[in-house]
């Protein structure tokens, strides 16, 4: 309601505005990401810094190691003459800056020679070292033990590193304590006995020139105050800055302890600072710790490539970055300045054409409202249209997918079938195979029974044999009778004749005798021959039984298996005819079931389009009542209703400018109408292609009836 | 008695066994002239149902008579069973031949051991029988053959009605 309440005018002022603040919270926030990069950047700047310094402490202290071994080796010291030896002291020091004093004492520790030559203007009192002993000190103990400290693989062997902040020879020598450093080292005889132990004293002055040297680096790189430091175990050595009179007030003690707390007052910065000397490296960020500025701690340990393990000297960077900052938030103020300025020349100029446009914006407005009104109308109809396309589309697709789902059963089924003809071949072909083993079996069958005829013939040959056998046997069973009756007659003949005929009644007994038992054999051969006749005859008649019977059957078989034979050739060949079908037909169906998904895909794809174009409606519906809404805010904003005569002008033909603002939001109208219609044509592209493909296949995609979508 | 009979009691006697009609037949041997095979009869008209025919006998006519129906006996067998043999009788009345079906063999026999049945003495002295005898075979019936031919009638009664 405020919004609405609110005039043309106004609202571009508050909107310019609200940009205005927007882009000036903006740079705030990226002037403080940038003021983070930057500490961070100085951070690793920092630390490169203390990197390289420990680097060149380690090199500097290198040229020590070199310079106390070069003279250990000379061959002065084998002429035990203390002052050959302390000219060689002296030579040695006035040719290297960079020690204070040299001394040499025996095996036993005594005092031998020094270099007498004063240093830097500070004389050394040589005398003090008269008749002193330094059996008991650490650096004699350990130069003559041999324990050193660096790595024998570095060449540098037989130097003892001495930390020299309170030293005895140092109070002989200055009168008071001194930071330095002490190098010892055993020198040998030509027998390998120890002559004695030769040892430095080491001034500052290299490290002096390297902190100079990184605390230039440091100042070329822009940051407000550079320090820098060179600790030990002891406490500090050595310290520069690039702001004297601030170093002063930083330096003001000397101690290494005090420096620490001074500048690590936080627990952290403190235990960086002592890991810093234990050979650890750390690193610390303090803010509003001196004068509200921001200073970055960087803690190295000296490297000296590893064959200084036991030297606990540090260094520490330490620089202030708040400078950069405070730059870098003066461009910040400058720019959201220069961007305020900017975003208020800009509303005025807005405000200057906010009414021109705003009369422009009205007569599109309207011209808008009236197109989409007619739109709308245009949406509805299709929405209407949608809406029976998609319940058709609904219908469709549960038919295709019944469709579908008949076709997978039938490309399924149809599988199975495939496999049950090829089986039924296999079988069929296996019986015809079997059937032609048969017909072999059946003539082999038909020759036996050949040979049984033969064997038939053969007992109708004995059959007859055996008659002319029984015929043969019935003669000579008549002459048998003859004969018979012939001794009967010879018996009633001799009987006839009384006693003169006993002697032929003896050869009629024995003729009867003879015809008796010739009459029995001949009895028993007829009864032989009888049987065996009636038991060939049975046999005969049995196997000519049994041959026609088989004849009839195996002709009977045999006219059956050639039938069967027929019958299994041409059920065969049916079934690789319909395996060859099937075969043939069972890509045509998966082609028909491809086309069914993409057809069913298709559906969803335009169901998809239909509920985005019913979207597409109601957002349009939507940007309808807005444009109404609009145009009635414009039309109470727009003073003096001179808008609305306008837009009723607009309306007209009349005006120039309301011709071509009709002009332009016509084609804007026909531009949207086209848009929707390419869209719309591009979504049905694919369904068209698929209902194109299923003509093509011949796949009915007209939805059932209703009764049978209920079946289905 | 017939005297053709022997008569010495110590003698032993031949008798020719046969079997017509499934009875079993006995003769004395020294009647039967001759044994031949039966030939087929030549039937002679109005003569009796026993007497078959003629037959040749190497060139001489002889009758043949059945002896079934010479007995006039209706409980012998009717069943027609083929004769195998003729027994040539030389009698009285010339050689007749008697048909049987199996000439048995040759059999001994004394005399004691012929019976005669208890009362038909008629029938022996009237009828041609001689008697019972016991052979090995089993009883026979002893036949007097030429008393058989003799008392044959050949005519049969029908002609003998005729002509008278």
């Amino acid at each position: 309601m405020f919004w609405k309440s609110m005039s043309l005018r106004s609202k571009l002022v508050l909107l310019s505005m609200s940009g205005i603040a927007v882009l000036a919270l903006c740079f705030l926030v990226q002037s403080f990401s940038q003021e983070k990069e930057e500490m961070v950047r100085s951070q690793r700047a920092l630390e490169l810094q203390a990197d390289i310094f420990s680097q060149k402490s380690g090199e500097i202290f290198k040229d020590f190691y070199f310079d106390v071994q070069r003279l250990s080796a000379s061959s002065i010291f084998l002429t035990e003459s203390k002052e050959q030896v302390s000219n060689l002291l002296n030579q040695f020091v006035l040719n290297n800056k960079k020690y204070d004093a040299a001394l040499f004492v025996d095996g036993l520790g005594r005092f031998q020679a020094a270099n007498g030559i004063s240093f830097e203007g500070r004389p050394l009192q040589i005398k003090n070292l008269e008749g002193r002993t330094y059996s008991d000190s650490v650096w004699f103990q350990k130069a003559i033990k041999g324990e050193f400290s660096e790595s024998p693989a570095q060449g540098l062997t037989g130097s003892f590193v001495e930390d020299v902040n309170i030293d005895s020879i140092s109070s002989a020598l200055y009168g008071t304590t001194q930071h330095g450093l002490g190098f010892s080292r055993a020198v040998y005889g030509l027998n390998g006995s120890i002559l004695g132990v030769l040892t430095l004293r080491a001034s500052m002055r290299p490290f002096t020139d390297e902190l100079s040297r990184q605390l230039q680096t440091l100042q070329a790189q822009n940051y407000l105050t550079s320090h820098l430091y060179l600790i030990n175990s002891s406490g500090l050595v050595l310290s520069e800055a690039a702001s004297p009179e601030r170093f002063a007030r930083i330096t003001a003690g000397s101690n290494a302890d005090r420096i620490l707390r001074w500048n690590v007052s936080t627990q952290q910065g403190q235990q960086a600072a002592s890991d810093s000397v234990r050979g650890r490296s750390g690193f610390i960020f303090e803010a509003d710790r001196l004068d509200k500025n921001t200073r970055a701690w960087s803690f190295q340990p000296i490297k000296n490539n590893g064959f200084l393990e036991d030297l606990k000297w540090s260094v520490i960077v330490s620089a202030e970055a708040s400078d950069m900052a405070s730059d870098i938030l003066a461009q910040r103020l400058w720019l959201g300045a220069a961007f305020i300025v900017t975003a208020l020349s800009i509303g005025l100029i807005t405000y200057g054409f906010s009414r021109t446009l705003s009369k422009q914006i009205a007569d599109t407005l309207l011209r808008v409202k009236e197109e989409g009104r007619s739109l709308s109308d245009f949406c509805e109809n299709f929405s209407g249209e949608l809406r029976r396309a998609g319940s058709d589309s609904v219908e469709r697709n549960l038919f295709i997918r019944s469709a579908a789902a008949e076709v997978d059963s039938l490309s399924v089924l149809k599988d199975e079938s495939l496999g049950f003809v090829s089986q039924s071949r296999e079988h069929v072909r296996s019986l015809a195979d079997r059937s032609t083993q048969s017909e072999q079996a059946v003539q082999r069958v038909s020759i036996e029974i050949a040979l049984a005829q033969r064997a038939n013939e053969k007992i109708s040959q004995l059959e007859s044999s055996l008659a002319e056998a029984s015929r043969k046997v019935a003669q000579l069973n008549e002459i048998v009778f003859k004969a018979k009756l012939i001794s009967y007659n010879a018996n009633i003949e001799s009987s006839k004749a009384g006693i003169h005929g006993r002697g032929f009644v003896l050869v009629a007994q024995e003729l009867e005798s003879l015809v008796d038992g010739t009459d029995v054999i001949l009895k028993e051969i007829l009864t032989e021959l009888s049987e065996g006749k009636t038991v060939l005859a049975e046999g005969a008649v049995a196997i000519r039984r049994s041959l026609s019977d088989s004849t009839l059957l195996i002709e009977d078989i045999v006219s059956k298996m050639a039938d069967a034979k027929r019958e299994f050739d041409a059920l065969a060949e049916g079934l690789d005819v319909a395996h060859t079908a099937m075969e043939t037909k069972i890509p045509s169906v998966t082609g028909v079931r491809d086309t069914l998904r993409a057809v069913e895909e298709s559906l969803i794809h335009s169901q998809a389009l239909m509920t985005d174009f019913g979207k597409v409606i109601h957002s349009i519906n939507e940007t309808g009542v807005r444009i109404d809404d609009l145009s009635q805010a414009l039309s109470v904003s727009i003073k003096g209703g001179r808008v609305r005569q306008r837009s009723r002008r607009v309306g007209q033909p009349s005006g120039s400018g309301a011709t071509l603002s009709g002009r332009a939001s016509e084609l804007d109208s026909e531009l949207v109408r086209s848009d929707v219609v390419d869209r719309l044509a591009q979504k049905m592209r694919p369904r068209l292609v698929v209902e194109a493909e299923a003509e093509e296949l011949d796949v009915n995609t007209e939805p059932r009836d209703s009764k049978d979508l209920r079946a289905g | 008695m017939n005297t053709d009979f022997p008569k010495s009691t110590e003698q032993r006697d031949k008798f020719l066994l046969f079997k017509c009609h499934g009875e079993l037949f006995g003769a004395p041997l020294g009647v039967i002239r001759e044994i031949v095979p039966f030939q087929r009869p030549l039937r002679v008209p109005n003569t009796h149902k026993h007497y078959l025919g003629i037959v040749n006998i190497r060139g001489d006519v002889v009758g043949a008579i059945d002896l079934r129906f010479w007995f006039n006996d209706e409980r012998i067998s009717t069943k027609v069973i083929e004769s195998q043999a003729l027994l040539v009788v030389e009698s009285q009345a010339g050689l007749m031949g008697i048909a049987v079906d199996t000439v048995v063999g040759i059999s001994e026999l004394f005399e004691q051991e012929i019976e005669t049945p208890t009362g038909m003495p008629e029938m022996i002295t009237e009828g041609g029988m001689i008697g019972i005898g016991k052979f090995t075979h089993g009883l026979a019936t002893l036949l007097n053959l030429r008393a058989l031919c003799i008392a044959t009638d050949v005519v049969s009664e029908h002609k003998e009605r005729r002509v008278s």
